[in-house]
């Protein structure tokens, strides 16, 4: 069972051919603004890497969100055009669950990762990554609200604090990550899309 | 050599396959035009995502009408540039992936390009040719010499041609998109508003928003007063100057560069004044004069299946680091 994970949410773009618990290539860059010339590139690599076939994958995995609007439509185009080429189905992998199942915390885990101006997306979930808060755009009052309440492990993208609380930077383990979302629910390849979270702007001015 | 072709530069998913650059097989288009009515013009996000829900789906349609499997294609050609870069980008990185999982060569194209070959899939081109761009971005006069080279002789100062258009008919109340309007009210209309010549000069550039602001200021003047505009007039007198300096500028292009052919190309092509007055002037001329169906003048991903062709044949292949780039010029000077 050969797992390809694709991450261009973020800042950093992440490729990654997994088999059960091996690593078969990992390509992870941080690379602001440059997702669009190399996220494809890096998935060739990867397979070229692990002398693996582009056939040969079984399941395609790819974050969509939330997180960069642009980011996260490259790697979601990516996906669905190489499911519908080589005709599987595509596991949709959340930026924000992504965070807490790398961190892994025998504890209530926030996932926090900064949107525009001073929002957040977040999310809140137990040991066993069950959402307790769903995942949502909000604001930084909203966010130490929620701190205030579960007084959860905060997971982000880097070493940062939100008013009293401290953010710890969780690089992400992907093999963790695909072996949770290996038998979870896959979208049809037409039918995967971003998990935006926010409205495009002229439609919340329209509201 | 069977072209997938792929063009999502603004509002439209177009997907075609296309036949050593003449023969259009089967195109597949979807288009948000009704989408973006409601805002006066195309919103950017919006645009990417409706391109992102639909492109899979249009890549199915075009496989499954066109009888096609993706082996029987031989190389994948796609837009790279000019145009909203969010929805550039969601065809480029299809292209990218199909040439990832295939193996098949993948092929970068300007869109300028694609339209002035939008009247290859009409009628081979001629060369020498001068080609006359017209769009709402861009307004050009282009040399060539033979295929895929393009050499620009002159061009817009300000806005492009279609974008005037839009505006005037925007402060005349009409509907979105105001081009096919204004062109179809100027028909019902007379030259009675006096409005300065756009650029009636000895270059070969072109320079619109002069006379849009006339419109502009005009109709408010009108209105502080309390009188109507005459839309139909106003059209009629807009249209008549914009066509007359186009048309003279293009024929003395054709003239000094000793072109006997004329292709007309981009979306402001589909404009019947515009046509009938160069068809006219080649005429009189004896200049071979072409000009896309209306179906090729808007942005179709057949353009870009014939343009392909020939940046094949001229080694225009790309890597799978391909960009997409909102602003390019492909013109060699």
């Amino acid at each position: 069972m050969i797992s390809l994970f694709i991450d261009t949410s973020l800042v950093n773009v992440s490729i990654s051919l997994i088999k059960d618990n091996d690593v078969l290539s990992l390509i992870s860059e941080d690379m602001p603004n440059m997702h669009s010339i190399y996220a494809t590139k890096f998935v060739k690599d990867a397979l070229d890497n692990a002398g693996i076939d582009a056939n040969q994958v079984d399941n395609i995995m790819v974050v969509n969100g939330p997180g960069s609007f642009t980011g996260v439509r490259i790697g979601v185009t990516i996906a669905k055009t190489y499911g519908f080429l080589i005709n599987k189905y595509i596991t949709p992998v959340s930026s924000l669950k992504s965070l807490a199942i790398s961190a892994h915390k025998d504890e209530i885990m926030m996932s926090l990762i900064p949107a525009n101006k001073s929002n957040y997306y977040v999310s809140i979930y137990d040991k066993d990554y069950n959402e307790i808060v769903e995942e949502q755009f909000a604001s930084r009052d909203t966010v130490i609200q929620l701190c205030d309440k579960y007084n959860p492990y905060i997971v982000g993208v880097d070493t940062s604090v939100i008013g009293k609380y401290k953010i710890n930077k969780q690089k992400l383990d992907i093999v963790r990550i695909v072996n949770y979302y290996i038998d979870k629910e896959k979208v049809n390849y037409y039918k995967i899309l971003p998990n935006y979270l926010k409205l495009p702007q002229a439609l919340e001015d329209k509201k | 050599m069977y072209i997938l072709a792929i063009e999502s530069s603004c509002d439209e998913m177009s997907m075609s396959i296309v036949k050593d650059g003449v023969e259009e097989i089967c195109t597949v288009t979807n288009t948000q035009i009704d989408i973006h009515k409601e805002f006066g013009g195309v919103v950017p996000e919006i645009a990417s995502r409706s391109h992102i829900e639909n492109v899979t789906i249009v890549l199915d349609e075009l496989l499954q009408r066109s009888g096609f499997t993706i082996d029987k294609i031989d190389a994948i050609g796609v837009t790279y540039g000019p145009g909203l870069i969010g929805s550039l980008m969601i065809g480029v990185q299809c292209a990218k992936t199909i040439s990832l999982v295939t193996g098949k060569p993948l092929i970068p194209v300007h869109h300028i390009a694609g339209h002035i070959y939008a009247n290859n899939l009409e009628k081979r081109l001629e060369f020498p040719l001068i080609a006359l761009v017209v769009s709402g971005g861009h307004t050009d006069l282009v040399y060539m010499g033979r295929d895929y080279s393009f050499k620009r002789i002159g061009s817009t100062l300000d806005d492009a041609i279609g974008e005037a258009y839009d505006k005037v008919a925007k402060v005349c109340g009409l509907s979105y998109p105001g081009g096919p309007v204004v062109d179809k009210l100027a028909k019902l209309g007379k030259d009675t508003y006096d409005l300065p010549y756009p650029l009636d000069d000895d270059s070969y550039d072109f320079s619109f928003s002069g006379i849009k602001s006339a419109v502009v200021n005009l109709v408010h003047n009108e209105s502080q007063r309390g009188n109507a505009i005459r839309v139909e007039d106003m059209c009629t007198s807009f249209q008549n100057r914009v066509v007359k300096v186009v048309v003279k500028k293009t024929m003395r292009a054709l003239k000094e560069y000793k072109a006997n052919n004329l292709v007309l190309a981009g979306g402001v092509a589909a404009n019947s004044y515009l046509r009938n007055e160069l068809s006219e002037a080649c005429k009189r001329e004896n200049i071979n004069f072409g000009y896309p169906r209306i179906a090729y003048c808007t942005d179709n991903a057949a353009m870009i299946g014939s343009a392909a062709y020939y940046a094949y044949k001229n080694g225009k292949i790309a890597d799978l680091t391909l960009n997409a780039v909102a602003v390019e010029s492909f013109y060699n000077e």
